[in-house]
């Protein structure tokens, strides 16, 4: 039964074609699926070319057989070999086929594979975004302690100087500038209840602005937030809560250096490390929240034109599915590997929800900023990604 | 591209039935099922698509001859309408070996007509396929409506319009009553066959 006659991977071959294929050969065999998307292996038995058993996981017969459909890519291997006592799918195989595919345009099989990038990447798009500005939600009076007005080109915070001040954008533009080797970089261009500033500012210790903050036209207000107030609010977080904001204001930074190497054109700095594998969380592939209690997590972003690596999570950080959070990254816009000693704890999201709520608006516009912030920066990375692919192909 | 199955000695091939959702594409298959019985070999494949059903069934047509030794088995199969039906729509018109267009004789689908035309040239160039090259025939379905005093488009109308550029043979039909059913699937099938042929340069 081990003699493979025919092999290849799904992404040439689907399993519709690969049905027509072994029927139209009349053949009797087990054909195996293996995706790196799921942790065993499926079978389809055939019977002179018609399917008539399917194992997948715990499913068995046509339930199985149907799954299958959503496997988009993975390797199968044909083997022929004396028939299955058992008879479990009595349908035709064209109907299994055409009901199978049916069944994916539906949205009634759950697809397996990397996933899809969210937006176009068109050039146009990647121009109109290039000067997109963030804002932010409706600013909350109660939390800004005094204004201040800023004159075009004015520094409101330093790149490497200390400080934990944070301020919300009232009126006016604020560019977030990065200095690299080809000078100073804008990352993002921060409008009206954006804020300048994040949640390292809240931890003991000093804190070191990762960026500078500069004033873009004439007449830029700027609201100072009550830092203590909300310092004293972070500190009576739960930890999960306070560790889970940190973990994405990470996220965040980490995208930010992954815009600057795009940029610079190290595109080789966006690549996954070696040796980590699709993460499975059980084999029913729950979604959950997951936090990591040992090894490493790449977030990974698939585009036409190859992986890129939009974030690296280590101990004690967070990935999965937000409660409250979304910005497009796993499990829809993004794919999760993880290294082979990766033990992760699940989080409940109900209790952080609850939490969430609770804030002050204030404390969740900043949370709600930060989100943004991450979408926008990945956009901006996958958009500079595909103009850098698309470059170097004309080249 | 037709499939030469080698240890039947068969050669298959796939003719699609395209149009408008409720033109009469799966009233043509179930005509073709009804009276060609002998011909068709097995059962047929009903799958409930959202506006339309999704129909196929393999058929032998007789009296067309032998290619090389080898005999002509069609894949029937009706195209599901709606945008969403990506996956079935990829599978049914990749490989595609000739197409019969159905459209609907009432006044009022006289846009969907158009429409569906339109979005066939648009998936044929999906597949790497044209409109003007593959083996094509028109047909002007619900013709009886218009004993009911139900409003048609008038057969030249339609013809203007909608064949205008093609020009491929054209029939008018009513599937209901089965009339015009079969020679439509007949010049389809004599189409296909000699586009295969030349193709693949049988003929000599």
């Amino acid at each position: 039964m081990n003699d493979i006659v025919f092999s290849g991977k799904l992404e040439f071959l689907n399993l519709a074609e690969l049905i027509q294929l072994i029927g139209n050969n009349g053949s009797t065999g087990v054909l195996q699926l293996q995706s790196s998307y799921e942790p065993i292996p499926a079978f389809i038995y055939f019977l002179n070319g018609n399917p008539v058993d399917a194992e997948n996981g715990p499913d068995s017969g046509l339930t199985a057989l149907y799954s299958l459909f959503g496997w988009q890519t993975g390797d199968f291997s044909y083997s022929v070999g004396p028939a299955r006592k058992s008879k479990a799918i009595h349908k035709n195989r064209m109907e299994i086929i055409l009901d199978g595919l049916r069944m994916v345009d539906d949205g009634k099989v759950k697809m397996v594979g990397p996933a899809p990038a969210l937006s176009s990447t068109g050039a146009a798009a990647a121009r109109a975004r290039k000067m997109t500005q963030l804002k932010g939600p409706m600013v909350d009076y109660i939390y800004v302690v005094d204004e201040e007005s800023f004159v075009d080109g004015e520094v409101v915070t330093q790149e490497g100087k200390h400080g934990s001040w944070i301020w919300v954008v009232l009126d006016g533009l604020v560019d977030i500038v990065k200095t690299t080797e080809r000078g100073p970089e804008v990352i993002l261009r921060l409008a009206e209840g954006s804020f300048v500033g994040s949640f390292a500012s809240f931890l003991p210790g000093d804190h070191v602005r990762s960026a500078a903050a500069v004033a873009r036209g004439d007449n830029t207000q700027l609201g100072v937030i009550d830092a203590p107030r909300l310092a004293g609010e972070f500190a009576s977080l739960t930890p999960v809560f306070r560790r889970l904001l940190i973990s994405v204001d990470k996220r965040l930074k980490d995208l930010t250096d992954g815009l600057l190497s795009v940029r610079a054109k190290q595109l080789q700095n966006l690549q996954p490390s070696q040796g980590l594998e699709p993460f499975i969380p059980d084999a029913e592939g729950k979604e959950g929240l997951f936090t990591i209690k040992n090894g490493q997590v790449a977030i990974v972003r698939h585009t036409d034109y190859g992986q890129i690596r939009l974030a690296e999570l280590s101990k004690g950080d967070f990935f999965g599915v937000f409660p409250f959070l979304e910005f497009g990254h796993e499990p829809h816009g993004a794919s999760v590997f993880a290294s082979p000693d990766i033990e992760v704890g699940e989080v409940d999201e109900k209790l952080l929800s609850t939490e969430y709520d609770r804030q002050s608006t204030t404390m969740r516009n900043l949370i709600e900023h930060t989100s943004a912030c991450i979408s926008i920066t990945t956009q901006l990375i996958e958009d500079a990604f595909v103009k850098a692919k698309e470059g170097r192909r004309r080249a | 591209m037709a499939i030469f199955n080698l240890k039947n000695r068969e050669i298959e091939c796939k003719i699609v039935y395209y149009g408008p959702g409720r033109c009469g594409k799966t009233t043509n298959l179930e005509q073709i099922f009804k009276s060609y019985r002998k011909q068709v070999s097995g059962e047929m494949v009903s799958i409930n698509t959202e506006g339309d059903r999704t129909l196929f069934f393999d058929f032998l047509p007789m009296g067309l001859g032998k290619i090389r030794g080898c005999e002509v088995r069609v894949q029937l199969y009706t195209v599901p309408g709606q945008v969403k039906y990506k996956s079935t729509r990829k599978l049914v018109l990749k490989g595609v070996d000739g197409i019969i267009f159905v459209a609907d004789s009432l006044n009022v689908r006289r846009e969907s007509n158009m429409k569906s035309l339109k979005d066939l040239h648009q998936n044929l160039k999906e597949y790497g396929l044209s409109i003007f090259r593959v083996p094509l025939v028109l047909q002007y379905n619900k013709r009886d409506l218009g004993e009911q005093g139900i409003p048609l488009m008038p057969l030249d109308q339609m013809e203007r319009e909608l064949n205008h550029q093609l020009k491929v043979p054209s029939f008018a039909a009513s599937a209901v009553t089965g009339e015009g059913v079969g020679k439509t699937l007949l010049e389809g099938l004599k189409l296909t066959l000699k586009h295969l042929q030349r193709e693949l340069k049988w003929a000599q």
